[in-house]
């Protein structure tokens, strides 16, 4: 929490895709997750729930994809959008954080059906690290 | 990036990028599309991924675009491949991660002269009966069980719970229920997204419009499918909501070890595959049928939450409020069908990504009081313009593998879309064009603003001339409930 966190929308044909840049590889992975949120075009109340999340998968690109979908599915299951993240681990292959939900102040104005592996980028610049993901609404 | 310098033309409409194209192309793909829309097509990725589908094992004859064809993710959406059985793939990002996402059209017994007065009232009480949009859950709450027998049963379950009749099942594709369908291959998580989800639209590019039939194109085929010029239908559009995303989730994520397994080498990692003959094929394939069944439980449902408000508006008035259905179309999904290739009757899974099954007459397929017409194709334009019907052909099975395609197709990103209309503007031009809409989300509405997609007209105008399906009927809108 409170690391710089800096996202803008791309676009697709049909859909959509956020370019996050943050300091750190744990730091871009929570700015990620955080704008999931403004992707739907929603914004979170109070938080009202904490949830720890625990992902892994067999690559860095990979583990990006499957903890914004664990991050989606949180959100659809509950019908909660994340109000604030804390990663409390990360490697390139496993991702352990804290995950708060709140309901939505403002509802999302689409749904996020899936995050996909569509021209996905994970990578260190001299800046900073940057990720460049598309959703499929 | 394409250009049109790599494509030749092969006949009107139809171009190809031959197999030489890239070295790793196994054949050559194949656009169908008139100058305008290739055009289109050349704007973004859609071609280069259905070049990379061309690349897939197993797959036989050509990739094939249709006229509304887009970029989606890995493989195009109206794109369709045909892999050879038993050790072609399969790919679930070549089918979508709404797993069957179709078209449900229903035929009322009224005109337009009788429901115009009862418009506002038909909207507000759809949008009530009809959940849309996010966050909105259905009246339905499933158990484990329930869930279960859903995903088993498909539309067949709605009829055992007064939700269908006979009639709906005889004219829905597959009869509502894909075979072979395995609960056991679906995962917790999809079950929870799925709970209560049973008879909602979803948001995006899901929606209910209430059309008049504006134009009969071949009457005879019309009639055969009860059509007539000034009469009310209502077309519905929505898939297998969470259930079908997180299914696709779950086995892009599983197949991306499945490909390393099995040697298998791609240029994109969305197109993740299994060799249909593998267990791990098997298992999508069963779970892809779960969210088939449960796309057609969950039009069946909407089917009969919109008879609920046509009674409610109408019946009490003494009108007519009756809705047949005319028929149910998926239009994302994977079949085992067999088709003749290269002059020999052949096994394959079509892939069919945004586009539509259109088998020709004849098909034991199509229910028996179509048959002589060929299968009923909807095509959904955007909500400011028209929809169309049409009818599969005889020519689309010899060059389409039985397929056609599915809707406008968009051209402007919903970004774009964004910046150039609001809501609230965009809800008032349509009312000034006769046209009520109902909308959970004015942002959301105007990403769906019609200049954001292709003319639907010269879409079917395609397809007609290049004999993939006929056109049977115009539709455009009254009333429109979106997400």
């Amino acid at each position: 929490m409170g690391e710089a966190c800096v996202y803008e929308e791309l676009a697709h044909t049909a859909d959509v895709g956020m370019r996050v840049r943050a300091p750190t590889p744990a730091a871009l992975f929570a700015c990620a997750a955080r704008s999931l949120v403004a992707l739907a075009g929603g914004a979170p109340g109070e938080p009202s729930e904490q949830r720890q999340v625990s992902v892994e998968a067999v690559d860095a690109e990979s583990l990006l994809v499957e903890w914004l979908n664990e991050v989606l599915y949180l959100c659809e299951s509950t019908g909660a959008v994340v109000a604030d993240v804390l990663v409390t681990a990360w490697t390139p292959t496993r991702i352990v954080a804290e995950v708060w939900l709140a309901p939505p102040a403002i509802p999302p104005r689409g749904a996020i059906k899936a995050v996909t592996y569509h021209r996905l980028r994970l990578v260190e610049t001299p800046e900073g690290w940057l990720a460049e993901y598309y959703v499929d609404v | 990036m394409i250009t049109k310098h790599d494509l030749r033309p092969l006949a009107a409409d139809l171009w190809e990028i031959p197999v030489g194209f890239r070295r790793d192309m196994r054949v050559p793909a194949r656009i169908y599309a008139s100058e305008e829309l290739l055009d289109h097509a050349l704007e973004d990725l859609s071609l280069q991924q259905l070049v990379n589908a061309a690349t897939l094992p197993g797959v036989v004859a050509y990739t094939l675009a249709m006229p509304d064809i887009h970029q989606g993710y890995g493989f195009p959406v109206g794109g369709v491949a045909a892999m050879a059985l038993p050790d072609g793939v399969i790919s679930p990002g070549a089918i979508g991660y709404d797993i069957n996402c179709g078209v449900r059209l229903l035929a009322a017994e009224l005109d337009v002269e009788q429901a115009t007065p009862y418009l506002d009232e038909l909207a507000d009480s759809l949008n009530r009966n009809c959940p849309s949009g996010t966050g909105r859950g259905g009246r339905i709450r499933l158990s484990d069980a329930d869930l279960d027998e859903v995903l088993a049963e498909g539309a067949r379950w709605c009829l055992r719970h007064d939700l269908a009749t006979e009639h709906d099942l005889a004219h829905t594709e597959e009869g509502g229920c894909m075979a072979g369908a395995n609960p056991a291959r679906v995962s917790p998580r999809a079950r929870d997204r799925a709970r209560d989800q049973l008879g909602t639209l979803g948001a995006g590019n899901h929606f209910l419009e209430v059309d008049r039939v504006a134009q009969v194109h071949d009457p005879p085929i019309a009639a055969a499918y009860g059509l007539r010029e000034g009469q009310i239908v209502v077309l519905i559009h929505c898939g297998s909501r969470g259930l079908g995303h997180q299914i696709c989730t779950d086995y892009v994520r599983d197949f991306q070890q499945v490909v390393q397994r099995y040697g298998i080498s791609l240029p994109d990692r969305e197109l993740v595959c299994a060799p249909l003959n593998t267990p791990e094929a098997r298992a999508y394939i069963e779970a892809m049928h779960c969210a088939a069944n449960f796309a057609f439980a969950n039009r069946q449902t909407l089917a009969a939450l919109v008879r609920e408000s046509f009674g409610h508006v109408f019946a009490r008035r003494g009108l007519p409020a009756g809705l047949r259905q005319v028929y149910d179309v998926a239009h994302n999904m994977g079949k085992m069908e067999e088709h003749q290739v290269n002059g020999k009757r052949m096994q394959v899974c079509v892939h069919r990504k945004g586009a539509t099954r259109a088998f020709g007459p004849g098909s034991p397929e199509i229910p028996t009081d179509y048959r002589p017409y060929g299968q009923p194709v909807l095509v959904p334009g955007s909500m400011g313009t028209a929809s169309y019907v049409l009818a599969g052909t005889e020519h689309a099975m010899a060059v389409s593998f039985g397929s056609t395609c599915h809707g406008a197709g968009r051209m402007l990103s919903r970004t774009a879309a964004r910046r150039q209309i609001h809501g609230e503007q965009l809800r008032k031009q349509l009312a000034s064009q006769g046209i009520h809409v109902r909308a959970g989300s004015m942002a959301g509405l105007a990403e769906e603003a019609p200049f954001a997609y292709k003319s639907v007209d010269e879409v079917v105008a395609v397809v007609d001339r290049a004999g993939l399906a006929r056109i049977v009927a115009r539709l455009e809108p009254l009333l429109v409930v979106k997400g």
